[in-house]
C-alpha cells in the first residue's frame, strides 16, 4: 500500500435509465488497483461486476451513466474528462480491456494483422512496418506460434483459445499500465483457460501491468489475484488478499459463497446454499442489501438502516454490520486480539465518525 | 454395482461433413468420427459422469441414447433390450423411461408455453390423466422441485434461470423416468444457485433410486456428484474408473492434465501434475496412433503408430495408454500407491 494506486475508484455510482425505473448497478464503490497486483472482482450474474468493468473505460451503454464518485488514474478524473481525450490517451493506450467472447471482440472481415496495426497506430507514432513488426512481436508475446506467417490470417482461421490470445495481444500491443479483463475464459476449455490465465499471470509479473480480472469463477480467482472484491448487489462487500477470502473471509455473503462450493464438501454431501436469490435491483431491499439472505443479521441496522460504511478489519475492507461495535454488541467479544489491532480499531472508527 | 439399467457397447458415429449438393458431386464430402468404440455401464441408481472438453464427443453419446442420432455401429442396451430394436409401444416406453435436461433452460423451454403446460407436455403424451389430473401433478411436481405451485401459471421469461433449470427438471419427472440423461445441466447457473440444483438432484436420486448419467466439463461438480467417471478425448474413452480412485490418482496422461488445469478454490493447493498444453486437433483430420500423443509428455514412438485399447489396468481402473505405469511418477497409480500419493502431492518428481 506504500506507493501511489495505479487506479483509485472512489464512491463510484452508476445508475442505468430504464423506461419505468432507475436502476443503481455499481453503488458506492471505493477500491484503489494497486501497480503490480491482479485484482479479481467476483460476483453472481447482476451483481454490477461488469458495468463496474465497463465503467472505468466509460463504455457504458447508452441509459448507463456515472451519477457519481471518481475513477482517478494517473492524477485525471477518467469520470469527467472529455469523450475525445479519453478515446485518444486513455482506451487502449494506457488502460485497455478483454471481453469475454473473443468472437465477437474480433471483427471477422479483417486480418488479425489489420485489426492489430490499426489499434497501434492510433495510439503510436509508428510507420506501417514498424506497426507490424511490432504486431508481430505482440502476438510472439501472446505465445502464438509462427507469429509472422498468421499476421495475414483472418480470426476464423485461429481456434477459440487462440482468438482469446489474439485479442489479449490486440490489448497488450500499446503496452497499457492496466488491462481489464472481464470473464476472459468463461466459454474456453479448462486446458485452455489455464494456458491463458497464466499468461494473464506472466504478463503481470513481467510488464508491469495491473490486472482487474472479472469473474464468477472462484477457482480462478485463487488461481491467479492478489486480492479480491466481491461484490454483491451492486456494492462491493469485502475487498481482501486472496488468502483471506479463501482461508478466513471476513463478509457473510463471502463466507456463504464458499461454503456452496462443491469442493468445500465432501462428495455427495449436500451442498450448503444461500437461501433465497439475489435482489431486484429496481427495489433493493433496505438496509444491507444482503440482509434477506444473511445467516449472520447482527442488529436492527442489518435490516433498517443504512448500507453499513466500510470496516476495517486486519488487511481486509469489508461492508458489514459485524464490525461495528455500537451494532454488534458481540463484536469485541469475537476479535479481541493484539493491542496493535484494537489500535487501529479505534482509529477506524474515529474515521468513520468524522 | 447392481445389474446395469442401461449398457453401451462399441458404440461409433460418424458424421458425414461438406455434405451439400455441390460438394457430394465433386466428391469433397468428409466423415468426421464424433464418437469412436464407446463402452460404459450405468447401474440403477448410480451416476456415471462422461467428462472432457468440447468435441470430445460426450453430447453426442446423450443425442445416441435418446435416438436423437442413429448409431454409425455398436448397440445401446436398455434393461437388456436393444435400443434400436425397440418400435411402437416399447419405444413409446423408453422414451417414458429415460429422460433428458439440457444445458440451457432459457433455449429449452418453449417462451410461449406456460411453464404448467410445459410440465404438462409429457403427460399428455405418455398417460391418460384428465385435465384435472394433470393440473394437480403439475403442483406436485413443482413442489419436488422446490418451486411455488403458483409458477404453473407463470411464462418462462418471468423466472431466473436456477427457477426455469428446476422446471425442467420437474419436466423430465413428471413420467417417472428410471434414468435421466443430465447435459451440462449447472454449467449456466451462478454458483449459489447451482448448489441448490446439484442438492436437487442428488434428493431425486436418493428418493427414486436415479440412474443418471451425467455430462459435463466441470470436474469440481462430477466430483461430487457421481459415482464413476468416463473421460472422453477426441470421440474415444481413455479412462474410466470409481470417481474418488480417479480424481486421486489418474493414470492416463489426458486426465492428469485436465485434473491439473481445474482452477482449484483454494489458494494455497498447488495443482500437480502436468498441465495439458496445446489443443484439441480437429476431429476432421485427426492424429495417427493415439489421439492424444501430440500433447502427451509421455508419448513413445509407440504411441504414434499403435491408439491403445482401453484394458483393465488394475481393478476397477480401465485406460487406454501404453504408457500408463509412468503416469503421476514413481508413486505411480495402483491402488497400492494410492496412500502414498495422498501422503505426499508432490509424487511429480
Amino acid at each position: 500500500m506504500s506507493s501511489e494506486p495505479r487506479l483509485s475508484l472512489q464512491d463510484l455510482e452508476v445508475t442505468y435509465t430504464t423506461k419505468h425505473d432507475e436502476v443503481t448497478a455499481v453503488d458506492g464503490v471505493s477500491v484503489d488497483i494497486q501497480s503490480d497486483e491482479i485484482f479479481g472482482v467476483v460476483g453472481e450474474s447482476g451483481c454490477g461486476k461488469s458495468t463496474l468493468a465497463n465503467t472505468i473505460l466509460r463504455l457504458l451503454d447508452d441509459n448507463g451513466e456515472i451519477t457519481g464518485g471518481e475513477i482517478r488514474y494517473n492524477g485525471r478524473d477518467l469520470a469527467e474528462m472529455s469523450e475525445k481525450g479519453l478515446s485518444r490517451t486513455v482506451r487502449g493506450r494506457e488502460i485497455s480491456m478483454v471481453f469475454q467472447d473473443p468472437n465477437t471482440s474480433l471483427d471477422p472481415v479483417y486480418t488479425i494483422g489489420q485489426q492489430l496495426t490499426e489499434t497501434i497506430r492510433q495510439h503510436l507514432d509508428v510507420s506501417k512496418q514498424e506497426a507490424r513488426e511490432r504486431a508481430v512481436q505482440s502476438l510472439d508475446d501472446v505465445g502464438i506460434p509462427s507469429p509472422a506467417d498468421r499476421l495475414d490470417d483472418y480470426p476464423h482461421q485461429f481456434s477459440g483459445g487462440m482468438r482469446q490470445r489474439v485479442v489479449i495481444a490486440i490489448a497488450l500491443s500499446c503496452n497499457p499500465s492496466l488491462l481489464i479483463a472481464d470473464e476472459p475464459t468463461t466459454g474456453l476449455d479448462v486446458s485452455i483457460q489455464a494456458q491463458i490465465l497464466d499468461l494473464l499471470k506472466d504478463i503481470n509479473e513481467n510488464r508491469d501491468t495491473s490486472v482487474v480480472l472479472i469473474t464468477h469463477d472462484l477457482g480462478v480467482v485463487a488461481e491467479i489475484c492478489d486480492r479480491v472484491g466481491v461484490m454483491y448487489a451492486g456494492n462491493l462487500v469485502e475487498v481482501s488478499p486472496v488468502g483471506v477470502i479463501y482461508n478466513d473471509p471476513k463478509h457473510p455473503y463471502t463466507q456463504d459463497l464458499l461454503k456452496s462450493i462443491p469442493e468445500t464438501h465432501d462428495i455427495k454431501e449436500e451442498l450448503t446454499v444461500i437461501k433465497g436469490s439475489p435482489p431486484d435491483l429496481r427495489s433493493p431491499p433496505s438496509g444491507c442489501r444482503y440482509h434477506p439472505r444473511c445467516s449472520k443479521v447482527c442488529s436492527e441496522a442489518c435490516e433498517t438502516g443504512e448500507m453499513p460504511r466500510v470496516y476495517h478489519e486486519g488487511e481486509s475492507s469489508v461492508r458489514c454490520y459485524i464490525y461495528d461495535a455500537a451494532e454488534n454488541p458481540e463484536y469485541e467479544a469475537t476479535t479481541n486480539g493484539t493491542d496493535e489491532q484494537s489500535g487501529e480499531q479505534s482509529q477506524q472508527t474515529k474515521r468513520g465518525e468524522q | 454395482m447392481t445389474a446395469p439399467v442401461l449398457e453401451v457397447d462399441g458404440l461409433s458415429k460418424q458424421f458425414t461433413v461438406n455434405s451439400g449438393l455441390v460438394s457430394r458431386l465433386f466428391g469433397n464430402t468428409q466423415e468426421v468420427t464424433a464418437v469412436r468404440d464407446v463402452s460404459f455401464e450405468v447401474g440403477r441408481g448410480e451416476t456415471l459422469a462422461l467428462v472432457g472438453e468440447s468435441g470430445a464427443g460426450k453430447s453426442t453419446v446423450g443425442n445416441i441414447i435418446t435416438r436423437v442420432h442413429e448409431p454409425s455401429s455398436g448397440t445401446v442396451r436398455y434393461r437388456g433390450e436393444d435400443l434400436h430394436s425397440l418400435t411402437g409401444e416399447e419405444l413409446m416406453e423408453y422414451r417414458q423411461s429415460v429422460q433428458m435436461v439440457f444445458q440451457d433452460p432459457y433455449s429449452s423451454l418453449d417462451p410461449r408455453y406456460k411453464v404448467g403446460s410445459t410440465v404438462a407436455e409429457p403427460l399428455k403424451i405418455h398417460t391418460e390423466l384428465s385435465k384435472d389430473e394433470r393440473q394437480e401433478r403439475v403442483a406436485e411436481l413443482l413442489e419436488t422441485v422446490n418451486l411455488d405451485p403458483a409458477f404453473a401459471n407463470r411464462f418462462p421469461h418471468e423466472l431466473s434461470g436456477g427457477q426455469l433449470q428446476r422446471v425442467s427438471i420437474a419436466t423430465a419427472l413428471s413420467v417417472d423416468p428410471d434414468f435421466i440423461i443430465l447435459d451440462e445441466p449447472v454449467s449456466a447457473l451462478d454458483v449459489s444457485v447451482q448448489a441448490q440444483i446439484l442438492n436437487l438432484l442428488m434428493r431425486l436420486q436418493r428418493e427414486r433410486d436415479l440412474s443418471y448419467l451425467f455430462i459435463s466439463h466441470d470436474l469440481s461438480v462430477v466430483k461430487h456428484l457421481s459415482d464413476r467417471v468416463a473421460v472422453m478425448y477426441l470421440g474415444e474413452i481413455v479412462e474410466r474408473g470409481e470417481t474418488a480412485g480417479l480424481f486421486e490418482a489418474p493414470v492416463h496422461p489426458y486426465t492428469e492434465g485436465l485434473l491439473a488445469s481445474v482452477p482449484q478454490a483454494n489458494p494455497d493447493d498447488h495443482r500437480r501434475g502436468q498441465r495439458l498444453t496445446g489443443e484439441v486437433p480437429s476431429p476432421i483430420d485427426p492424429p495417427s496412433g493415439c489421439p492424444f500423443h501430440p500433447r502427451c509428455d509421455y508419448a513413445t514412438d509407440e504411441c504414434t503408430e499403435m491408439n491403445p485399447a482401453l484394458e483393465d489396468v488394475f481393478a476397477g481402473r480401465d485406460a487406454a495408454c501404453h504408457n500408463w505405469e509412468e503416469v503421476g511418477g514413481e508413486a505411480g497409480a495402483r491402488p497400492d500407491a494410492v496412500t502414498v500419493a495422498e501422503e505426499s502431492p508432490e509424487s511429480e518428481d
